[in-house]
């Protein structure tokens, strides 16, 4: 009787692999040696507190600031690999907008809020060679009625949303074009708590009927349980531990990782 | 009496102006900097489309400045001056008969030939301004072919009007490539871009950019496929010469709210019109 | 293909609570057991004496060091410790399923909707997964009227 760990059991390669990705701003480390696998239909969750670098691994990801050192390769829809510090601009900008998706913290850095949410979600679908107003208009209003934003909000400027609104808004604006990784930074942050209730929950349920990939930033632990298949826990830059998100939150090895879980209050 | 250089700029910036304005024409509809110079009139009078004029002015040429389509309202009139003082080049308001027009806001209604140059005159070169403010942002915008933003625009009106609600500098695709604003003329006249047989050339004064659209270029007015691009209809003729199909101007004429339409090409009309026949109120 | 479904090797697991000056303790040393198809295997022992931290070794849920946990799984054997996070989760959606005593549940997911969550997981379409959900609870004798109600309020 053999025993073995198949590397693989479905599909034979990782969406997206990092190696030893580092940041510094001048003598401070950003993040350093940051190492992970994700694989299509996870969502990895990357928790830690604040200065903990869990915030430059995401910008690093999505390019908003170049990393220093590393390897990020990521296989594309048509099973080509690429590594994305080496992909020119051009490139980086029409992966970000077809088949990545990077929700922000604050809807406002995500939206136009000076154009209505159906040219918000449709934006991207026209940036494509979308030329049919009927049916980018058709989509939009697909989308709204996914993220439960009422259709009678199409045309309705973003201002005028509230901040749960908003952040759905966000989600709807890059889900449209059905991306296969997603990036989300703190994504019910400054949200009240039955609002950011509703958003994991609509969060859960894309996650699963999409089967879409995601890297969560959050220093919020509940939501990590929430949505991550797996966690990395970070502190001063460094990941100091990994694992499934039910080990690493009911049996911490690392002092830090079990200092942090016992610091959160339970009502 | 102080002695001006012909077509009043030094030969060095003539120089550095057609060398923007070569490149230009090899890059149809991109805005090339340029180092614009101080004009004797200000900022937002046509300081660009005067550099480029003088530029490119030969003393063979015959010059006409239109504004708004006439040659007689007081900057077509100073302009036009300034170059006869500083070139003694032959003038005409003949569309026809001219070699170089330069122009505010009107495509003439008679139809261009090769051989003729056109120089627009432009406020705001840059057609995604209104929504992106960063010129950095806005140059990699182009080099990059992202124009989804401006469909956004398109996409708003139709949503708040029913339809495209621009009816001048209604933006346009050169080439199949760079995305263009065409100065503040009509919409009426974006169709006479398209394959023009003359040298279109484009001057922003205080924005410092030039571009160009070579004769026979194809040039394509935005739109969304439901909502095809239309120019403007009037459902009567110029009152004075007649002509349907033209860009009319409505003019208030007395205090009953009486109004005339006539056209906004004064060469054109008045070519339509029996010689010596004044204009007269209806 | 012979063999237990489940097999348990000389497991041991331990704590260290750094938050509390290092402590270190040990709940299980040395535990063996096996359990073959279609087996009921029942852990009866005193409170105390480890009988959860046995089962959430078994699943993952605490991470093991010492020992095996060997796993039928998808035609072969897996050992689920040091086993990579992607193969523990292929496990636990096919073939290794975990009921606890205290139901950690979101508040406001409709009864069939947990239930059928984890066949969505395995890929199954929603519609059919709801069916096959309701089947099911009614098999289980939990009365159709409470499907559309969260399980928080169950007892």
């Amino acid at each position: 009787m053999t025993i073995e760990h198949p590397s693989a059991t479905v599909a034979d390669r990782p969406l997206l692999s990092v190696r030893g990705l580092g940041k510094r701003y001048g003598a401070q480390i950003g993040c350093r040696d940051v190492g992970f696998d994700l694989w299509p239909g996870e969502v990895l969750g990357v928790v830690g507190e604040s200065g903990s670098g869990k915030t430059t691994v995401l910008d690093c990801l999505s390019g908003r600031v170049a990393a220093d050192g590393g390897q990020v390769t990521y296989t594309k829809a048509d099973g080509s690999v690429v590594d994305l510090r080496r992909l020119d601009e051009a490139a980086r900008r029409r992966l970000l907008r077809t088949e990545w998706g990077v929700v922000h913290q604050h809807a406002r850095e995500g939206l136009r809020m000076n154009v209505s949410a159906g040219a918000n979600v449709g934006e991207r679908l026209m940036a494509l060679g979308a030329r049919h107003y009927g049916r980018v208009r058709g989509r939009a209003l697909d989308w709204l009625a996914r993220v439960e934003i009422g259709e009678s909000r199409i045309d309705d400027l973003p201002e005028t949303f509230s901040g749960g609104m908003q952040q759905r808004l966000q989600i709807a604006r890059n889900l449209v074009t059905e991306p296969r990784l997603v990036l989300m930074d703190e994504p019910t942050g400054g949200l009240d708590v039955s609002v950011q209730a509703r958003l994991l929950d609509l969060l859960r349920g894309l996650v699963e009927d999409l089967g879409l990939s995601a890297v969560i930033v959050t220093h919020d632990l509940a939501v990590a349980r929430l949505l991550a298949h797996r966690l990395l826990v970070m502190r001063g830059g460094l990941v100091v531990e990994s694992g499934l998100t039910d080990q690493v939150l009911d049996d911490p090895q690392h002092p830090y990782a079990q200092l942090l879980v016992s610091s959160v209050l339970q009502p | 009496m102080t002695r001006y250089n012909f077509a009043y700029l030094d030969e060095q910036t003539k120089r550095m102006i057609r060398r923007a304005v070569l490149k230009a024409v090899a890059v149809p509809g991109y805005q090339v900097p340029f180092g614009s110079r101080e004009m004797p009139l200000s900022y937002g009078w046509g300081t660009g489309g005067v550099q480029v004029t003088a530029s490119v002015i030969g003393p063979t040429d015959v010059l006409k400045v239109i504004d708004q389509g006439a040659d007689d309202t007081t900057n077509a009139v100073s302009i036009r001056k300034f170059f006869a003082r500083t070139t003694g080049v032959a003038t005409t308001t003949s569309t026809e008969a001219a070699t170089l027009i330069q122009t505010r806001h009107r495509i003439p209604e008679t139809p261009l030939r090769e051989g003729q140059i056109l120089v627009l005159q432009v406020p705001i070169p840059e057609p995604l301004r209104w929504l992106e403010p960063r010129e950095a942002e806005t140059r990699k915008m182009h080099a990059l072919e992202e124009y989804g933003v401006m469909y956004v625009r398109l996409y708003e009106d139709i949503t708040r009007h029913g339809r495209v609600a621009q009816t001048y500098e209604y933006p346009v695709i050169v080439d199949g490539r760079y995305l263009m604003r065409p100065s503040p003329i009509p919409k009426f006249d974006n169709p006479k871009l398209d394959r023009s047989p003359a040298l279109l050339l484009f001057g922003a004064g205080r924005e410092k950019r030039i571009y160009a659209v070579p004769p026979w270029t194809r040039v394509k007015s935005l739109d969304f496929d439901d909502h095809p691009f239309e120019v403007e209809h009037w459902d009567r003729p110029c009152d004075l010469c007649g002509a349907r199909g033209a860009f009319l101007d409505e003019l208030i004429v007395d205090d009953k709210g009486g109004r005339l339409f006539i056209c906004s090409d004064t060469d054109f009309c008045a070519r339509r019109r029996p010689a010596g026949d004044p204009p007269r109120p209806m | 293909m012979s063999g237990p479904a489940l097999e348990v090797r000389g497991l041991a697991k331990a704590f260290v609570l750094h938050v509390q000056g290092g402590v270190r303790l040990s709940v299980l040393d040395g535990v063996s057991l096996a359990v073959q198809a279609g087996e009921c295997v029942v852990l009866a022992d005193p409170s105390g004496a480890g009988k959860s931290t046995l089962l959430r070794s078994i699943y993952g849920n605490y991470l093991v060091r010492d020992g095996q946990v060997l796993i039928r799984h998808r035609e072969r054997v897996v050992d689920m410790v040091g086993a990579p996070p992607r193969l523990m989760l292929d496990v636990r959606r096919h073939t290794l399923g975990y009921v606890s005593q205290f139901l950690r549940v979101i508040p406001r997911v409709p009864t069939e909707q947990v239930v059928a969550g984890t066949l969505r997981a395995r890929g199954v379409e929603a519609g059919e997964a709801l069916g096959r959900a309701r089947a099911m609870l009614e098999r289980l004798r939990i009365p159709e009227r409470l499907w559309a109600l969260s399980p928080v309020t169950f007892s």
